[in-house]
């Protein structure tokens, strides 16, 4: 099971904390955001994940998915 | 978009031909030979002295090919168009023929033949527009070359869509064009969907050398003539009702295209003091419907809540609530309902939203789609901005989905419940969270 890479990096906060965080390709978009909102310790009811350009994220797909829209694939 | 003020005037002549022939037999060439035969039949019946263009709502009756009228008295063309609100004045003129004519009066005689063949009846849709030039004047000639040719046109699309014996109806159809090209009228065979004409209209944006990245051949980007009431009952672009503010060195940037406005307590649904979000949705629905990029129809606001569910953004109990949506969630049943992107814009205080002019000026000029705001507990939706590169003023064309009355321009635009703000109208100190609708790179 390969994973895929992301930088996340907290908006809200001025100092723009970052995490990165790596996750099994199969894993649902949900879960990243779950995950990523508990790492820095903000609600993930009301937290949501954009791309560097502000494309929001179809919460349905997988992260291998989404890294093969916006991101590198090879 | 900005109104031309120029007034143009159209005709535009509608009317049913029966198209009405024999087939004596199924071989392909021999049926080709007898509906050209037939569309030449047509042809010949709207050159000849039977024909008769009767204007509507008038007294007028023209017979284009004697150079003949009736009026009971002295009418110009210009008395007929008294309607000065709209930029395009549409005159309807109805094509009728006439069955009666002077002659010896003999005995009618019958005849029986009794043979096996096909018989084709079918009732022609006829539908021509013919615009005034400069000159504003047309003559009868005009109209008549026009119907001519559409029923060439008609020609080629029976013939094109020929299933062994099954004709398809062709249907004209009408499309505005960005200036110059204005008016112009294609004609689609009845019943094949637009997903089954890429073709057609790859070569008609060659056609027109226009850009190969938004539709404007789909059906549902045919033009609305001002004179026809929509059946939906909706009110549609209540901005244009409005006068644009003028800032120092600002220019107006303004959605594109025709949107539906959907408010509180619409389609029998109290969602008032809950559903704005929903409404602006809703709003951002009915552009991507009425611009062709998608054929669904706008959702009810149980369809907008199953979505979010069957995305995993909310738990099954949320579809029948009344719990809020926001921004996130209005991108998230765009893109799962509509097969949209969205771009999320943020800005931490209400007071930062007069520095995004530039951003929203952009959006308005390369997507033109509605945006939906929300924060400091409303949502609402953004059709366009003022903004002044140089000086950095701004105000916002906003359209406001907690309005719960009816559908009356007057009151919607007097009291501003479609209307320009300036930077205080949104809370200063609030978070507030903007869908950017994408436009999908097709045609």
């Amino acid at each position: 099971m390969s994973k895929v890479t992301f930088k996340i990096t907290l908006t809200s906060d001025p100092r723009l904390p970052y995490k990165v965080l790596s996750v099994p390709e199969s894993t649902p978009f949900t879960a990243v955001l779950k995950f990523a909102a508990e790492e820095f310790k903000v609600p993930s009811a009301t937290s949501a994940i954009i791309t560097n350009d502000g494309i929001g994220i179809n919460p349905a797909q997988t992260a291998g998915d989404f890294i093969c829209s916006y991101g590198m694939c090879f | 978009v900005v109104v031309d003020s120029e007034i143009a005037t159209v005709l535009r002549v509608k009317g049913l031909l029966e198209f009405r022939c024999q087939l004596d037999s199924t071989d392909g060439q021999l049926v080709r030979n007898v509906i050209s035969r037939t569309f030449e039949t047509l042809r010949s019946q709207v050159k000849s002295e039977s024909c008769v263009l009767a204007v509507s709502d008038s007294p007028v009756i023209i017979w284009p090919n004697k150079d003949a009228y009736a009026t009971p008295e002295e009418i110009t063309p210009s008395t007929l168009c008294e309607d000065m609100h709209q930029w395009i004045h549409v005159i309807n003129l109805c094509l009728m023929t006439e069955v009666t004519k002077p002659g010896p009066l003999s005995a009618p005689i019958l005849t029986k033949t009794v043979l096996k063949s096909h018989f084709v009846n079918v009732t022609l849709p006829l539908d021509c527009v013919v615009c005034t030039g400069r000159s504003n004047t047309i003559k009868e000639y005009q109209l008549i070359e026009a119907l001519t040719h559409q029923l060439c046109e008609m020609e080629k699309v029976t013939l094109q869509n020929m299933k062994g014996m099954t004709l398809l109806v062709p249907e004209p159809v009408h499309f505005l064009l960005p200036e110059p090209k204005g008016l112009v009228t294609v004609v689609y065979p009845v019943g094949v969907p637009d997903s089954q004409l890429v073709a057609q209209r790859k070569e008609l944006h060659e056609q027109f050398e226009l850009p190969d990245d938004r539709p404007y051949f789909r059906r549902a980007n045919a033009y609305h003539f001002p004179n026809e009431p929509y059946k939906d009952g909706y009110l549609r672009n209540p901005h244009l009702a409005l006068t644009h503010p003028t800032l120092d060195n600002g220019k107006v940037y303004l959605v594109q295209g025709i949107y539906s406005y959907h408010h509180y307590m619409q389609d029998r649904v109290d969602d008032n003091g809950w559903g704005c979000a929903y409404r602006s949705l809703q709003t951002i629905c009915s552009w991507f419907q009425q611009q062709g990029y998608v054929e669904r129809p706008v959702p009810t606001h149980k369809e907008i809540q199953q979505a979010l569910v069957d995305v995993g953004d909310k738990q099954a109990s949320f579809v029948g609530s009344r719990q809020w949506i926001g921004s996130i969630e209005v991108q998230a049943v765009l893109g799962h309902l509509l097969g949209l992107t969205s771009k999320i814009l943020f800005v931490s205080q209400g007071a930062e939203l007069a520095s995004k002019g530039r951003e929203l000026a952009n959006h308005f000029l390369t997507e033109g789609t509605p945006v939906m705001i929300g924060g400091g507990v409303l949502a609402h939706t953004i059709l366009g901005v003022a903004w002044s590169e140089t000086t950095g003023q701004i105000r916002y064309l906003i359209l406001d989905p907690h309005y719960t009355g009816a559908e009356d321009l007057q009151v919607i635009t007097d009291k501003g419940w479609c209307g320009w703000k300036g930077p205080d109208f949104w809370d200063q100190t609030a978070y507030y969270n903007l869908c950017l609708p994408q436009r999908p790179k097709v045609i």
